[in-house]
């Protein structure tokens, strides 16, 4: 069995949040049967000029120790546009980079801005790579809302967007958006067994990834989530690592 | 080491479903010995679903005990909350998302002023919408000085609850970076109490993740049951 981590957070030393080195990520999967990682750069990365430039290039330096394991989305700023697509640009056709996040709450931005998302979301469906979004309760101006990813879902048909932590407590507005849009993928994090096994059946396995958000959720923890839950053996397998590989056209542990 | 589930949910709702001899069932597999238990929300009224864990109780002396759960909107709760109490129930829950009234509220006072009288606590559900903040749990606590409440872990509540010496807090869900950085700031652990909220959650999955919170054995302890057992007749 393929075991995915589909959100996961790597900063090296310095950040305040482990692992520190590449060897003690590396070391965390092997401890938790993890095959390979999907990562990006927490928001304590974030540099005095308000970009994750220094972040991303950490964390491709550290993709070419691991390149079948450390799998990274580049993290961007909406409001440096300028500096947002060209990371994105770059980080996809030079720095092998798979996919891009950005966080509505951390970077306060509404998901569905046409000024700021929208360019975004436009260059990873032009470069064929998913849109990893956070998603949560809604802040003070409604920012992070996992219906908002409808908006972008409608107008980008192509792009794979996936909801981080499938919504948090709003799960059932996140399950409701992924059944109208087959574009949209439902991460596990925080969720609880009985939560996953509901978007397995409303949304299907095949768009429902494993995820733990480390190191803000504990691997362990978020993989026994999906293998308790009520769904078949077949539904784990593809939650826990093949779905996430056919989005992404990987070959993980062949 | 008795270890006490200290919040699950017993019988049928639109949100959830969860019998006795199912709930049993996952204890005897996962080494609990005891789990208080509570019926589901949402309301208005719970006479039949407070019967149903009544009832249950009755049937499984000393694995279950009962929360009472009361509507505050309600006429005659104080009633048949002594009633419960009389028949063996163990404290009061309390869930301003659910009914929808304010933590503080007056028409919660009576059902608070039984539950003093009686020695149990009162658990109050908080950290999810304007009704229940748990720092209004803590200043609710803090008038009532007389009474043990239970709140729900949320990134709030370590902090709310630290001054506050009547107001544990229930682990689910445990350990979240919000719970490490109460337990950094100095948050009592005596006062965290193991809770699965199962169905909701699941008791395999929450006990697993207090053993792997690091802990050392005696606060372990005192977590999955010695806390609770202070201040509960269980």
């Amino acid at each position: 069995m393929v075991v995915i981590d589909s959100h996961t957070h790597f900063a090296g030393t310095g950040r305040g949040l482990p692992p520190n080195t590449v060897e003690d990520l590396l070391s965390m999967m092997d401890g938790n049967g993890i095959d390979a990682v999907i990562t990006c750069a927490p928001y304590s990365s974030i540099g005095r000029d308000r970009t994750y430039d220094e972040a991303n290039s950490f964390l491709a330096e550290s993709m070419v120790r691991a390149p079948e394991r450390i799998i990274g989305f580049v993290r961007v700023n909406p409001h440096l546009q300028e500096n947002a697509l060209r990371s994105i640009e770059a980080g996809i056709r030079e720095q092998g980079f798979r996919g891009v996040k950005f966080h509505p709450r951390n970077e306060a931005f509404p998901i569905n801005s046409e000024e700021l998302a929208f360019p975004i979301a436009e260059l990873a469906s032009k470069l064929d790579v998913p849109l990893l979004i956070h998603t949560g309760e809604p802040d003070t101006y409604g920012f992070a809302q996992p219906t908002l990813v409808g908006d972008l879902a409608d107008s980008f048909p192509d792009l794979k967007l996936m909801i981080g932590h499938m919504g948090k407590r709003l799960f059932e507005d996140a399950i409701c958006v992924a059944r109208w849009f087959e574009n949209i993928i439902l991460d596990t994090s925080f969720r609880y067994p009985r939560d996953i096994a509901r978007a397995v059946k409303r949304v299907g396995a095949d768009r429902v990834v494993y995820a733990s958000d480390m190191p803000f959720g504990v691997p362990e923890i978020e993989m026994l989530k999906v293998r308790v839950c009520d769904i078949t053996p077949e539904e784990k397998r593809m939650v826990l690592g093949d779905s996430m590989a056919a989005i992404l056209g990987l070959e993980v542990g062949a | 080491m008795r270890v006490i589930d200290g919040h699950a949910f017993l019988g049928r709702s639109v949100y959830m479903e969860q019998s006795a001899e199912a709930l049993i069932a996952e204890m005897d597999r996962l080494g609990v010995d005891v789990s208080v238990v509570v019926a589901p929300p949402p309301g208005p009224f719970y006479d039949d679903a407070n019967g149903y864990v009544m009832r249950s109780v009755a049937e499984h002396p000393g694995r279950l005990a009962a929360l009472f759960r009361a509507n505050p909107h309600l006429d005659g709760q104080v009633e048949k909350f002594r009633e419960a109490l009389g028949q063996g129930c163990v404290g009061l829950q309390l869930d301003p998302t659910n009914d929808g009234y304010g933590v503080g509220s007056p028409r919660m006072d009576p059902l608070l002023e039984a539950a003093g009288e009686e020695g149990v606590p009162v658990y109050i559900h908080s950290g999810d919408s304007i009704f229940c903040p748990p720092e209004a749990v803590a200043d609710y606590a803090a008038r009532c000085k007389g009474v043990n409440f239970v709140t729900t872990m949320s990134r709030g509540a370590p902090r709310a609850a630290r001054g506050c010496d009547n107001l544990y807090v229930m682990t689910r869900p445990f350990p979240t970076l919000a719970f490490q950085r109460g337990y950094d700031e100095g948050f009592d652990l005596d006062r965290v109490i193991f809770a699965s909220d199962a169905p909701l959650s699941s008791l395999e999955v929450e006990m697993r993740a207090v053993e792997l919170a690091g802990l050392e054995d005696a606060l372990r302890e005192k977590i999955l049951g010695g806390n609770l057992g202070r201040i509960m007749r269980v």
